[in-house]
């Protein structure tokens, strides 16, 4: 099963390398919205750098949706069928899928707040917060993965997906948005260190989300 | 000969099915159950609705605007508990091959749409709660917004319900939504106590079982709960009875088109 997941790792990642969506279209579109909430809520600086965390969540879930979707869109082809006939075990593909694109999510994610704390002259406070923000933006990458690959699945014939994705994945993943904002919030305001409440529902989400797709991916494609 | 058999074959296939609508169609005529539930349903709403408005005092503080407490922790209480509660073990109840039946996705839909409006009338009668008591329609605390968020989780499935595909995709799709889904209903529950929120925790019944209001209070708001309760599950017997007869209606559909289909020169 992990040697399947991994083969799955290895084969997305080469097909996002190769295919370069990530680096030329979704990190400009994370750029792009930071830039809509500069104008939103800019020119001055104060509210902007207090609602740092929340605009950078804001930013990686959207993009996140695409980094999915981009998953899912590689095997559209087949309607599922390639996937179910791999010969692969299921749940290694889901365990695969969901650690691509958590990784790809961690890349948008670091780099969005690298964004964030330039061009909204955030900074970033304190070492150990910046060390807790990046074990933040790794757990809250795979908890958003793994909803987003299980409903990505899900949808992968239907001729609404477009529409039923973001319906479901938005609120699904909002309280990985909630815990993920207040996490970061001491790295980006430097006002108190993060609080581990905030890292533990993280991890808890994300091992729930996770538990919940390795058992469902089987049933979900069993069919097609 | 073959064609014989074959006729033959049909016409038992036939009065099987028609054996099956006679069934489902007695199934879901006037019942025992949905008398006892409905009659119960009414007679415990009129009950809380006298009590409620004529018996119980007022608040020393809130005046009348207390009078909310018998309606709203109540359809909560069988929004979050009872029926996303039912949805969601009857939603394991599909995913176990052991117990995997079409009946457990036929009621975790049906228990899934009471709970949708439950919750919906959950929002908006802690809105009115909101407006008299903290001056506000609406406000960003913890327990209101994930409860929105709840909400819409389950219009989300709901939506997913309608999608198409064999019963067996649908009901795979179902389960799995409403599991996700599920994983909202105790971050709705512990939210009063894992962050700062106007909303307060359990304050008429404390843990140790102790009524903090008057006994009328404590009575009437029981029997609140007892009322949601008995509406849930005359709504869950008729929502039910529902997609029965939708499998009639496609059955008989099917049977027109072989009628058809036969008769053809």
């Amino acid at each position: 099963m992990f040697r399947d997941g991994l083969t799955i790792v290895k084969k997305d990642l080469k097909i996002e390398i190769r295919s370069k969506v990530l680096m030329m279209q979704v990190l400009p579109l994370t750029g792009a919205i930071l830039i809509i909430f500069g104008f939103a809520l800019g020119p001055d600086l104060n509210p902007l750098r207090q609602n740092a965390a929340g605009l950078i969540w804001v930013s990686v879930l959207l993009c996140s949706m695409l980094a999915v979707q981009r998953s899912i869109a590689v095997e559209r082809d087949c309607g599922g069928e390639a996937l179910r006939l791999s010969g692969y075990d299921l749940a290694g593909v889901f365990m695969g899928k969901a650690m691509a694109v958590a990784i790809e999510i961690f890349f948008i994610g670091i780099a969005t707040m690298s964004i964030t704390a330039i061009v909204f002259n955030t900074g970033l406070h304190g070492v150990s917060n910046i060390l807790t923000e990046i074990l933040v933006m790794a757990v809250a990458s795979l908890a958003l993965s793994s909803a987003g690959i299980i409903f990505g699945a899900m949808f992968i014939s239907s001729s609404t997906s477009e529409t039923l994705l973001p319906l479901i994945y938005l609120p699904l993943t909002s309280p990985v948005l909630l815990a993920a904002t207040k996490a970061s919030l001491p790295t980006f305001t430097g006002v108190g260190s993060i609080k581990l409440i905030w890292v533990v529902i993280l991890f808890l989400l994300a091992v729930a989300y996770f538990s919940v797709g390795s058992i469902s991916f089987e049933p979900l494609l069993e069919d097609y | 000969m073959t064609s014989i058999l074959e006729t033959e074959n049909s016409d038992n296939q036939t009065q099987k099915e028609i054996t099956l609508i006679e069934n489902i169609l007695k199934k879901t005529g006037p019942s025992y159950t949905k008398y006892i539930l409905g009659i119960g349903s009414v007679l415990t709403a009129c009950l809380t609705i006298w009590l409620g408005l004529f018996i119980t005092p007022k608040d020393e503080h809130l005046g009348n605007t207390v009078r909310l407490l018998y309606v709203h922790p109540p359809v909560a209480w069988a929004a979050l508990y009872l029926a996303f509660g039912t949805t969601t073990l009857a939603s394991l109840l599909w995913l176990w091959p052991k117990t995997r039946s079409y009946f457990w996705d036929k009621i975790a839909g049906a228990s899934a749409e009471i709970g949708v409006l439950y919750l919906a009338l959950t929002l908006v009668t802690g809105s009115i709660w909101g407006r008299t008591t903290w001056g506000v329609w609406w406000t960003w605390d913890a327990r209101l917004t994930l409860t929105a968020v709840l909400l819409v989780l389950y219009i989300a499935y709901l939506a997913i319900r309608q999608l198409d595909g064999s019963d067996k995709t649908k009901a795979n799709r179902n389960a799995i939504t409403a599991l996700f889904a599920a994983i909202d209903v105790p971050i709705v529950h512990f939210s009063v106590l894992w962050w700062n929120t106007l909303h307060q925790t359990a304050s008429v019944l404390t843990p140790g079982l102790h009524l903090t209001v008057p006994l009328s209070m404590g009575l009437t708001m029981g029997l609140g709960f007892l009322c949601t309760t008995l509406i849930w599950g005359w709504m869950m017997k008729v929502r039910y009875d529902i997609e029965l007869l939708k499998v009639v209606d496609s059955e008989i559909e099917l049977q027109r088109a072989i009628m058809q289909r036969r008769n053809e020169p």
